[in-house]
């Protein structure tokens, strides 16, 4: 096939691919989008803007509160769940009695204690491995089960103990008075002057003094 | 009053001025012309269709800084390019490619319809195959060498105005028909068809 006769084909199906025409109520559908809102599309973005800027916030919350789950997140719900579970040891109720009372003021346990409910220490309760006590809803849990449980019961625990918090009262301190000290300047007086001291030469011949321990005769032996 | 024999630039003073007849005869007069650009661009009736109804409204919205430098016709046909492109750069068509590909198809069956009958079946059979070998081929082109060669041979405009469109010198733009026409013969040529009859 010759390129010419090629190129009529090419020419024919390019004319052929733009070939066609709008539909009849062209015009009118044109006429009819002039009394629209011209900005339609500004519009639509300012709507979805604001959508998409609102869902996105609330998948970062999501991602966040997935993330919070980890172990400081767990340790505060604990905290908090803390105080409401009362212990039992030997027999003997015990409750966690600052913490419940600074979550519950109008209980009788913050205001006066009941003999029930000793007042409250905060020392250290330290279970034996094979103690048990009242779990919640009244069952039975043994000490040592509580520790194999890793999913934030042993940080409950650890919170549940812990003493409250101290109070430090502020340290008063009074300033050290000191005495000024005495500015006088030092006198130092001035020394005498040396004289001149005079020696005399010792004499060269002259006999050495007697009386040492070293005055015995010496002997001169041919 | 008639908008027969009014010119552009009239019907385009009185738009201005609010007169939404004289809007609706340019409409008229361009809209063939306008709607085969975006098809050239796009391909496909329905993208066409919007994207011409788009850039009538563009225009209308900008008949203001139309200066009279150029034609009416050029000046909106630059703009229906630009509206066609952005339709066939907007990630919305091409999720409608995805989803429903039967433009394709569509213009398959149009150009199997319009294809000239041979004169035994097997030459008519041959002359479809070729057919759709040379808009494959087409399709297959870059987008510069298929915008200038399917606008040239769309019959609407003139180089001069579709340099203006594509924003090309005049010889660029015959030297890309030109070249489109090579690349799509050498395409046919590997394919075999170099010695059909």
């Amino acid at each position: 096939m010759s390129d010419e006769r090629l190129d009529r084909v090419i020419d024919d199906v390019a004319r052929q691919m733009t070939a066609g025409q709008p539909s009849s109520d062209f015009r009118a559908r044109v006429i009819a989008g002039l009394d629209r809102r011209p900005h339609r599309v500004w519009r639509s973005l300012w709507i979805a803007a604001p959508l998409g800027t609102l869902a996105a916030a609330i998948l970062v919350i999501l991602v966040a509160r997935g993330f919070s789950t980890s172990a400081p997140h767990r340790m505060q719900r604990a905290t908090v769940d803390a105080p409401k579970r009362e212990e039992r040891v030997g027999g003997q109720l015990r409750d966690r009695g600052p913490e419940r009372a600074a979550l519950r003021p109008n209980s009788p346990t913050a205001t006066a204690p009941s003999p029930a409910a000793p007042t409250p220490d905060t020392t250290t309760v330290r279970l034996p491995a094979d103690a048990t006590y009242d779990g919640p809803r009244g069952t039975r849990v043994a000490a040592a089960g509580r520790r194999q449980d890793p999913s934030g019961g042993a940080a409950a625990e650890v919170a549940a103990l812990a003493p409250p918090p101290l109070e430090v009262l502020p340290l008063g301190v009074e300033a050290i008075g000191v005495a000024a000290l005495p500015t006088d300047s030092i006198a130092v007086t001035q020394l005498d002057a040396v004289a001149p001291m005079s020696i005399d030469p010792l004499p060269t011949h002259e006999a050495r003094p007697t009386g040492g321990a070293n005055d015995e005769p010496v002997e001169h032996r041919p | 009053m008639s908008t027969v024999c009014v010119s552009d630039v009239d019907l385009v003073a009185r738009a201005r001025q609010g007169d939404p007849a004289a809007f609706g005869e340019l409409v008229e007069r361009h809209r063939m012309a306008v709607y085969r650009a975006a098809l050239a661009a796009l391909g496909s009736h329905a993208d066409a269709e919007d994207a011409a109804q788009d850039a009538f409204l563009v225009a209308f919205r900008r008949l203001d800084t139309f200066r009279g430098d150029a034609s009416f016709k050029t000046w909106l046909l630059t703009i229906a390019w630009h509206q066609a492109i952005n339709h066939r750069r907007s990630l919305s068509r091409v999720w409608r490619r995805m989803v429903a590909p039967k433009d394709q198809e569509e213009m398959e069956s149009v150009l199997e319809n319009v294809a000239a009958a041979g004169p035994t079946p097997e030459g008519t059979a041959a002359h479809h195959e070729l057919r759709r070998e040379v808009e494959r081929a087409i399709r297959s082109l870059s987008p510069k060498l298929r915008d200038a060669l399917l606008l040239a041979q769309s019959g609407e405009y003139s180089y001069d105005e579709i340099g203006t469109m594509l924003g090309a010198p005049l010889g660029t733009i015959k030297w890309r028909v030109s070249e489109a026409r090579r690349v799509v013969r050498a395409k046919l040529q590997q394919r075999g068809y170099a010695d059909v009859r």
